[in-house]
């Protein structure tokens, strides 16, 4: 690894703009990566993740704007950038007739490992990504799954500190993708600086500090899950467990102007609150007040995917 | 091979002794190598298209052996065979080297690009210089292993008598030398079409130059060199010298053109070509004038033979024509990271600056290296008529250097003001830029007879100064009847009014300035310099 005196974030991305024809796949995309951080990148297909991927790995020119890795151009300095990257794309070409030791150890010369640190280096990715077993094996015979991995294997070579991973549980079995996240996991908690994208967003909320939402080449949020919930929350979800018949309560919840979309039936009631704390605590002393007996009164979270549905609007370019 | 043992290539050399020592030299010596040759050769040694040819070459070789023993029978046991034996040994060597190498280094480097495997090798810290390098490696270490396999052929028709040894090294020199120049000519196709659609016509290119080279190599190899025991001959060493020379500076071109294409756009992929081209016309010049020279000195009338520097003037005038067309498909944006490297000194901006990215500049390039080019050579020839020792040529040097001047920057003046204006609409590509040069060179060839044909009826029967537009006629009589000063300097008149026009829409590409480097990068290269 490249050591680095740069204190800023790890990945950088400065009004980005990338038009194919007539298409604006990416459009005036910003966003930054704090060191040590897994940022999530979600959106429908189409949506402008990969060609942004593309252009921090060094591989596609911005029509204008800048992405940094480190502080270093990706654009102006793709020489220097590549060294701290590894890069794990969507769809990958490979020699068919090597094994995987040979592929691996190909890349790690082209990254400039020698000698001891080589082997080294090996010994550890092949072993951290469960390719040891397979090492004789030609890339040609291998599933779709241990592919993922060799291709994880390059991406790790070299030891860089920011990873980007483009859908890399894409078509993977329900294991494959338990393990693949496992590894994933293991890389933060190792520090290094992750950009993953995916369509299997519960995943991505499990590992991710913060997330992206872009649709139609717009960032449309960021921030941590919660703070975009927040962002996004004019209305609470809020459901209320009830000892006994419902219909009392829900005599006294209906009329209060912030309560709406009522539902009640078999002791749980449920609605929207517009308003805060101070309105939530409200309902409740009203419904302590009549004696109704509350045997739950909570707010319930939404998960990423009601975040991303309620933010995106399938579009696709 | 135990799949539960570890990979060897995941075990350090760890055995005592010599072959330890022998075994740990080599991992060194093997993290040296460019990995491009190191996975080609592992893929090689796999792949059956390798085995199938090594063996086949071995076997036509035994075969040609017995078959030539057989038929040259019973003279080969005492008169001279090794002529006519060396004849079969040839093809079998020279059908794989010119053939099959070229090919196969095409195919790699187009599959790479094709197979999505490129983008992989991109974002590695391998330069595309490094990538290309690579290739042309792999395929110089075919060329020795099917060498090695002609060896013995080539050593039992010495041993035959009848051919001696420098002939038949120059044989396999001049082999070796164009199966290289078409190996780095193939490369340089193979980047140029990333399109599939493009890549039937590069590998149709690549076929092409592969014939030409087979055909053109036989020729010279068995009837000039084997059959003149070429080898033997001063002069043969001496052509065989200068063209390597200039034939070496093509081959670091084709390299540094392959590796340019395949570089990222915000590097300078251009100063190091231009260099490139400076010195390939440096050595042209250096060749065509030492060839005179030593037949002036080498032959009783002690005379300098001009004709062939106006030859020489013709063909730099066409190099420079096609590379000026080339260079105006270049961007006029420079990339931040091209600016940080400009010249920032007033000598380095004067002298330097032709060598900066851009079409502009591409283009005052071209034609300031070509008007220098012609201007050295026709100065040489002067000299050599002042000194005596001169042999006047059909056209005087000094009017074909005017129209040779003439020429290249009417033409690439020209070809700049239309590729301007379709540019606005097509966009700039290499493809635009020799589309239009081809399109105005032939439009201007048949200008003047069309012109006769809607004037008089008929076709022109004798060349007069209208038919200065038509270089192909003018050539022809320039090269025959001559081409007086007058009509050279109208020719050049006319070249420096469409230099006027073109000169005004420089401005830009020249005010270009340094910018400073990033803080990042500047910190980083200090900390690099400290280590």
């Amino acid at each position: 690894m490249i050591a680095s005196s740069w204190n800023g974030p790890a990945i950088e991305l400065q009004r980005l703009c990338r038009d194919f024809g007539s298409t604006r796949a990416v459009n005036d995309v910003s966003f930054t990566v704090p060191p040590g951080g897994v940022f999530g990148y979600i959106g429908p297909n189409g949506a402008g993740k990969t060609t942004s991927m593309r252009i921090l790995a060094t591989l596609e020119l911005p029509t204008s704007g800048d992405a940094f890795i480190q502080g270093l151009s990706a654009i102006n300095d793709p020489d220097r950038v590549r060294g701290r990257l590894g890069f794990m794309p969507d769809g990958f070409g490979t020699y068919g007739d090597t094994n995987c030791a040979e592929y691996l150890d190909f890349f790690a010369r082209s990254y400039g490992v020698i000698g001891r640190d080589r082997t080294r280096r090996l010994r550890r990715v092949m072993e951290f990504t469960g390719l040891d077993q397979l090492a004789y094996k030609p890339i040609r015979g291998l599933s779709k799954g241990m592919k993922q991995r060799l291709c994880l294997g390059r991406a790790l070579i070299h030891d860089p500190a920011v990873l980007i991973l483009d859908e890399p549980a894409a078509g993977l079995d329900p294991r494959a993708r338990i393990e693949l996240r496992q590894m994933i996991r293991a890389l933060a908690a190792e520090g290094k600086t992750i950009l993953i994208s995916s369509h299997i967003l519960t995943e991505l909320a499990e590992m991710c500090d913060s997330v992206g939402i872009i649709e139609r080449g717009c960032l449309l949020a960021t921030g941590t899950v919660e703070e975009i919930r927040r962002q996004l929350r004019k209305t609470r979800n809020i459901l209320v467990r009830i000892l006994g018949d419902v219909a009392p309560a829900v005599k006294l919840l209906q009329p209060h102007p912030a309560v709406d979309q009522l539902e009640g039936e078999r002791g749980l009631i449920r609605f929207h609150l517009h308003g805060g704390d101070d309105v939530q605590v409200e309902l409740l002393r009203i419904l302590t007040d009549a004696r109704i007996d509350v045997l739950d009164y909570a707010t319930v979270d939404e998960s990423l995917e009601d975040v991303f549905l309620q933010i995106t609007q399938g579009h696709v370019q | 091979m135990n799949p539960n043992q570890p990979h060897p290539l995941t075990r350090d050399p760890e055995q005592d002794g010599f072959w330890g020592w022998i075994d740990r030299a080599s991992v060194w010596a093997g993290g040296w190598l460019n990995p491009i040759l190191i996975k080609e050769a592992r893929q090689a040694l796999k792949s059956k298209q390798f085995v199938i040819t090594f063996f086949l070459l071995l076997a036509s070789s035994w075969l040609w052996t017995v078959l030539g023993i057989v038929t040259l029978s019973p003279d080969v046991y005492y008169m001279p065979s090794g002529e006519d034996m060396l004849q079969g040994y040839y093809f079998v060597l020279a059908l794989p080297l010119l053939g099959m190498v070229p090919l196969v280094a095409h195919r790699s480097l187009a599959a790479e690009i094709d197979d999505g495997t490129f983008e992989m090798l991109a974002i590695t810290k391998l330069s595309s210089m490094r990538i290309v390098l690579g290739k042309l490696n792999s395929a110089l270490l075919q060329m020795m292993i099917y060498f090695a396999a002609v060896v013995p052929g080539l050593a039992f028709s010495y041993l035959l008598r009848g051919v001696n040894m420098p002939t038949l090294v120059m044989m396999v020199i001049v082999v070796f030398f164009t199966a290289l120049l078409m190996t780095t000519a193939a490369l340089m196709i193979a980047t140029l079409a990333s399109h599939r659609a493009w890549q039937a016509f590069a590998l149709l290119a690549v076929l092409g130059c592969v014939l030409f080279a087979q055909f053109l190599c036989a020729g010279v190899c068995l009837g000039g060199i084997v059959g003149q025991d070429a080898g033997s001959m001063p002069e043969s060493w001496l052509y065989v010298g200068v063209f390597g020379l200039v034939g070496s500076g093509c081959m670091v071109l084709f390299v540094k053109a392959a590796a340019a294409r395949i570089a990222p756009v915000t590097e300078n992929r251009s100063t190091g070509l231009r260099w490139c081209m400076f010195t390939l016309q440096l050595l042209w010049i250096f060749a065509m004038m030492l060839i005179p020279m030593h037949y002036a000195n080498h032959t009783p009338d002690a005379y300098v033979d001009a004709e062939p520097i106006n030859f020489a003037m013709m063909i730099l005038a066409g190099f420079w024509l096609i590379m000026g067309a080339l260079m105006l498909a270049e961007s006029p944006e420079l990339s931040p990271r091209v600016q940080r490297t400009l010249p920032s000194t007033f000598l380095g901006r004067m002298f330097r600056m032709w060598f900066n990215p851009g079409p502009g500049t591409g283009y005052m390039f071209a034609l300031c290296s070509g008007v220098a080019a012609f201007a050295t050579m026709a100065v040489f020839s002067s000299s050599a008529a002042f000194l005596n020792i001169y042999q006047s040529p059909s056209t005087h040097p000094v009017a074909m250097a005017l129209l040779m001047s003439g020429y290249l920057i009417f033409y690439l003046s020209a070809v700049r003001i239309v590729c301007l204006v379709l540019g606005r609409w097509l966009g700039r590509s290499f493809v635009l830029s020799i589309a239009t040069l081809a399109f105005v060179l032939f439009g201007s060839a048949v200008l003047p007879s069309v012109g006769s044909v809607l004037l008089t009826g008929d076709l022109p029967q004798a060349y007069s100064p209208l038919e200065l537009p038509n270089w192909m006629w003018t050539l022809d009589e320039a090269f025959s009847r001559g081409i007086g000063l007058s009509a050279a300097m109208l020719v050049f008149l006319l070249g420096a009014m469409l230099w006027v026009l073109n000169s005004l829409l420089l401005a830009r590409e020249f005010s270009y300035r340094r910018i400073a480097e990033p803080t990042q990068l500047r910190m980083e290269k200090q900390s690099e310099a400290l280590v």
